[in-house]
């Protein structure tokens, strides 16, 4: 796998994340982040939209457009399998590399 | 996904933008509803929904640029950018699109002429490089070989080395249309000719075996264009007749298009069994075809598959030794065996071309370096403008790729431009051509690989200093730029050596063009060894050709010319086997001088005239020594000649040549009279030795007509073709032009030369200047502050008009000095092959010098006049 970078990576393995219980449309991703990290995270609209772009174009995510429950016209994301299975890699790979951090600021 | 989808999605791009706005304003509502839920006001929560959303135009341009579409979306709006940006600054699109054209227009037409003559010269010929010319030669250093019809067949029998052999001659030959006689270009050629060369016939079929007993085989094939002009492409030409000299020849198969023979840039009207000569040629008395050494034929051969093209000159120099001990009463001859394409590359044609080819070279770079300075100026004056679009979210790949598109697109139109342009210099350039009494090809082919290279070379180039801007404004301290206004040093040097490279080109290019011009002049000027052209009208009258003798007193010459020197306005005329300075020269005579033993490897090989009664009186030749010809001279007199000063000095240096003997051809002659020097076969030579014979003792029966009058010579056009016509129908009387005119033709190469040079040095020149006013005016309106405080400081406009005008000098000084060098350089070369080495080199350079200097100063001088003129208070606000 090509090294990415980090925060690059960390983005869309949240976003990769949010959707894997369901499709989700931008807002409701930004949400999602921010609330299941108790608002650790926040996720800058000016980096999640053009992440959401790319992944789509590089087939990871799929997009429609629905209809949210309060009747607005909204674009919804889902995972495709490419998705899938680039969580499971990504969320290895994550804990892989939080653990190395882990140890090296535990011995430095 | 797929192409299909990409495409769809490009004509969705509205669409597209659409969505992105949709799906970014529905993130704003939700996110306004949120806040509100929890307390704000309608207002405050779009204030602070909108405060933390960011700026929505630079997430969505980079939303956008992680689209699908990705680069095809954004190439599409660059380039519209493009040329939106293009219209607003017409005098920059029009000078860079016009200058890309001329620059890839120029280059793809000299080198699609290069491809037709040296290259590629024989069009349809299958692997031109196994192909070799053969053939005698007296000495090695003699530029043309030839052979004779048995020495031809020796050969074609007895070599092992080759797959096939061909010879082939070209003539002129007299076609009957109606009631008047056509001359038309014909090649005699053996069976194999068209097997050797590779060439099939595009409509019936080639000569074959047993279409090479002489004189039965009244058989042609037509050249492509010929076909086309005199049967208007007519498929059904086959078996039909063409009367050639008077003898019907059936017509069995059509050349291919673009194959004109195998000569460059020739488009022979048809071809000919060369066993057919003896009865086309009506030369059966002379036995031509049979004669061992007749040299008058042209060899080419293919060389067999393995064999080298040494090992093939090694057996044909064997063949000839043995060819010698077979025939020892054979004239002594050696063989030369060369490279086929570089054997036709042997005429005055590719001279014209070399200088094209320069002269395109250096008019490219100009357009290089011009259109370089121009983009340069323009960033740099878009410095602003870009940091702008910087600061408001387009990223810096963005920018940088939409300042490449601008190159790109200017370049995609110049190329276009360039294509319209090569187009015509194709069709103009032959027109140069068009005073040679031979039938060229009237069109040469495009070569896309030198449109392709062209544009490759010149888009490069703008690509890469369309990238110096680009650059410059895309490091992150370019918002500077915004505060600032200031062009770095750097750019600024920069373009400072694209003007002064661009001045030392224009000058080279410059010196060339009026050290041409100069030289035709002088040429004009030289002493030719007669008088008056242009009173002098000449044609020529074939003999041979209509089997028709020429001491024939019912039609032979003497009739003729009685009849012409009866037409008023004649003052006289004569008859001579050539006139001065033609294309094909004179006839030449192996020379003895008893008494005079030559050096090793000195040629006695001499050009040499046969002239009628009056010729010199006609000329205005002056005789130095002796007496003319005259009556005395004729078939039954003693044989004499007169020989020139030249001749005199080389044999006889200070001693009286009057009386003295030259052997011509083994003949005894007596030397009678002695001409001034002149002109016989080029201008730019010095003086060879010349001998003139007497017509009355013998000579060829193609003779050219001179004929002297009052006024305008030309009108008596049709009078003379008239008397001809009343002798004999089947005479061809063609070539009727002035002496000056026909003399004009020798110089053909020259004046191409000179025309195109001249047009590249003009065009070079006005680039030049352009360039020199774009950086200068900007220089000017870059400083325009720094102006301001200066007047409003109480400077004088005419110290400011000089500060400015000093900056924009220096450049073309620097530019004036490499360019000298470069002229230099340039003249050391073309003197003495292209112009007179007497030819003041050192005026060309300081006309040119002092031309580029005028249009500096000039180009300085209106944008310095401008900026002082402004009021420092405009100036200073100008932001």
């Amino acid at each position: 796998m090509p090294p990415t970078d980090v925060l690059n990576g960390a983005l869309e393995l949240l976003v990769l994340r949010a959707l894997r219980d369901g499709p989700l449309h931008g807002y409701a991703i930004a949400r999602h982040i921010q609330s299941v990290s108790r608002d650790e995270l926040r996720v800058e609209e000016g980096s999640l939209y053009p992440a959401l772009h790319r992944m789509k174009q590089d087939g990871l995510l799929s997009a429609s457009w629905g209809t949210t429950d309060t009747g607005r016209r909204a674009r919804f994301y889902a995972l495709t399998p490419a998705g899938r299975e680039r969580l499971a890699a990504e969320t290895e790979r994550w804990t892989r590399v939080t653990r190395a951090i882990g140890l090296v600021l535990r011995h430095a | 996904m797929g192409l299909f989808a990409r495409v769809f999605n490009l004509a969705r791009d509205r669409a597209m933008g659409r969505e992105i706005d949709e799906e970014l304003a529905f993130h704003l509502e939700q996110a306004t509803d949120d806040l509100r839920a929890v307390g704000h006001t309608t207002t405050e929560a779009r204030a602070i929904a909108r405060k933390r959303f960011g700026n929505p135009t630079r997430i969505r341009e980079r939303t956008r640029d992680q689209n699908v579409l990705g680069w095809l979306d954004s190439l599409k709006q660059d380039v519209g950018y493009a040329l939106r940006g293009l219209r607003r600054a017409p005098g920059f699109a029009l000078v860079a699109i016009l200058s890309l054209g001329v620059g890839i227009g120029a280059s793809a037409s000299a080198y699609s002429w290069l491809v037709a003559v040296v290259v590629d010269p024989v069009p349809h010929a299958a692997a031109p490089h196994r192909l070799m010319s053969f053939g005698m030669v007296q000495s090695q250093d003699q530029s043309i070989s030839s052979l004779s019809y048995p020495r031809f067949q020796y050969f074609r029998e007895h070599a092992r080395t080759v797959q096939g052999a061909a010879a082939y001659a070209l003539r002129q030959f007299s076609v009957r249309t109606g009631a008047d006689a056509e001359p038309s270009w014909g090649l005699y050629v053996t069976a194999d000719f068209f097997r050797v060369l590779g060439v099939p016939a595009a409509l019936g079929r080639t000569f074959v075996a047993g279409e090479d007993v002489p004189r039965s085989s009244p058989v042609v094939v037509l050249g492509d264009g010929f076909w086309r002009r005199r049967f208007g492409a007519d498929p059904g030409v086959i078996g039909r007749t063409l009367r050639v000299n008077g003898h019907d020849l059936t017509v069995i198969g059509v050349a291919p298009r673009g194959f004109g023979g195998p000569m460059p840039l020739l488009d022979v009207d048809f071809y000919t069994p060369v066993e057919m000569e003896p009865v086309l040629g009506n030369e059966e008395g002379l036995g031509r075809l049979e004669h061992r050494d007749a040299f008058w034929l042209m060899g080419i051969a293919r060389l067999a598959d393995g064999v080298s093209r040494e090992a093939a000159a090694a057996e044909f120099a064997e063949l000839t030794e043995r060819f010698r001990s077979e025939f020892p009463n054979a004239a002594p001859r050696s063989v030369r065996v060369e490279e086929f394409t570089s054997a036709v590359q042997q005429t005055e044609t590719p001279l014209v071309l070399r200088i094209l080819l320069a002269a395109t070279a250096l008019v490219l770079l100009i357009v290089v370096a011009n259109v370089a300075g121009l983009l340069l100026a323009r960033g740099s004056a878009r410095m602003r403008e870009l940091a702008i679009r910087r600061a408001v979210g387009a990223s810096r790949g963005r920018v940088v790729r939409q300042l490449l598109t601008e190159s790109l697109v200017l370049a995609v139109l110049g190329g276009a431009v360039g294509l319209a342009i090569a187009s015509y210099m194709n069709r103009w350039l032959p027109s140069l051509l068009s005073t040679l009494p031979v039938p060229l090809t009237t069109a040469i082919r495009f070569d896309w690989r030198a449109v392709a290279a062209a544009a490759c070379l010149t888009t490069a180039s703008a690509l890469l200093v369309g990238l110096v801007p680009a650059l410059r404004v895309s490091r992150p301290a370019a918002v500077d730029a915004l505060r600032s206004r200031g062009d770095g040093g750097r750019t600024g040097w920069l373009r400072g050596s694209l003007v002064a490279a661009q001045v030392a080109l224009s000058l080279v290019a410059a010196a060339g063009a009026i050290t041409f011009s100069r030289a035709l002049g002088d040429v004009r000027d030289l002493p030719l060894g007669f008088r008056d052209p242009e009173q002098v009208l000449v044609f020529d009258v074939d003999y041979d050709v209509a089997q028709l003798d020429s001491q024939d007193p019912t039609v032979g010459v003497e009739r003729l010319l009685e009849r012409m020197r009866a037409l008023p306005g004649v003052e006289a005329a004569t008859v001579a086997e050539a006139a001065p300075l033609g294309l094909f020269g004179y006839d030449t005579y192996d020379t003895r001088v008893p008494g005079y033993e030559p050096r090793d490897g000195e040629g006695m090989i001499f050009a040499t005239n046969g002239v009628g009664t009056g010729y010199f009186e006609l000329m205005r030749t002056r005789v130095t020594r002796g007496r003319a010809f005259d009556a005395r001279d004729d078939a039954r007199g003693e044989p004499v000649v007169m020989v020139n000063e030249a001749f005199v000095r080389r044999f006889w240096p200070g001693a009286d040549p009057i009386g003295r003997e030259v052997h011509l051809a083994g003949r005894t002659h007596t030397v009678v009279g002695v001409t001034e020097d002149g002109k016989y076969e080029s201008y730019l030579a010095p003086t060879p030795p010349f001998i003139w014979r007497p017509l009355a003792q013998g000579g060829s029966s193609n003779l050219t007509f001179h004929v002297r009058a009052q006024g305008d010579p030309r009108r008596l056009i049709p009078a003379l073709r008239q008397i001809v016509r009343d002798a004999n129908p089947d005479l061809p009387f063609t070539g009727a032009m002035t002496l000056d005119e026909f003399i004009q033709s020798s110089l053909f190469a020259q004046r191409a030369g000179a025309s195109v040079l001249a047009a590249l040095g003009g065009f070079a020149l006005l680039l030049t200047a352009i360039g020199l006013y774009g950086t200068i005016a900007l220089l000017v309106t870059q400083r325009q502050v720094e102006i301001g405080v200066r007047m409003a400081l109480g400077a004088t406009t005419a110290r400011v008009v000089r500060t400015t005008l000093r900056d924009g000098v220096r450049f073309t000084l620097a530019g004036l000095v490499f360019g000298t060098l470069g002229a230099v350089a340039l003249l050391r070369v073309l003197s003495g092959t292209l112009v007179p080495a007497t030819s003041g080199g050192a005026a060309s350079i300081a006309g040119a010098v002092a031309t580029l200097l005028a249009v500096a100063a000039l180009a300085a001088f209106v944008p310095a006049r401008r900026a002082a003129r402004v009021s420092p208070l405009v100036a200073m606000r100008a932001d």
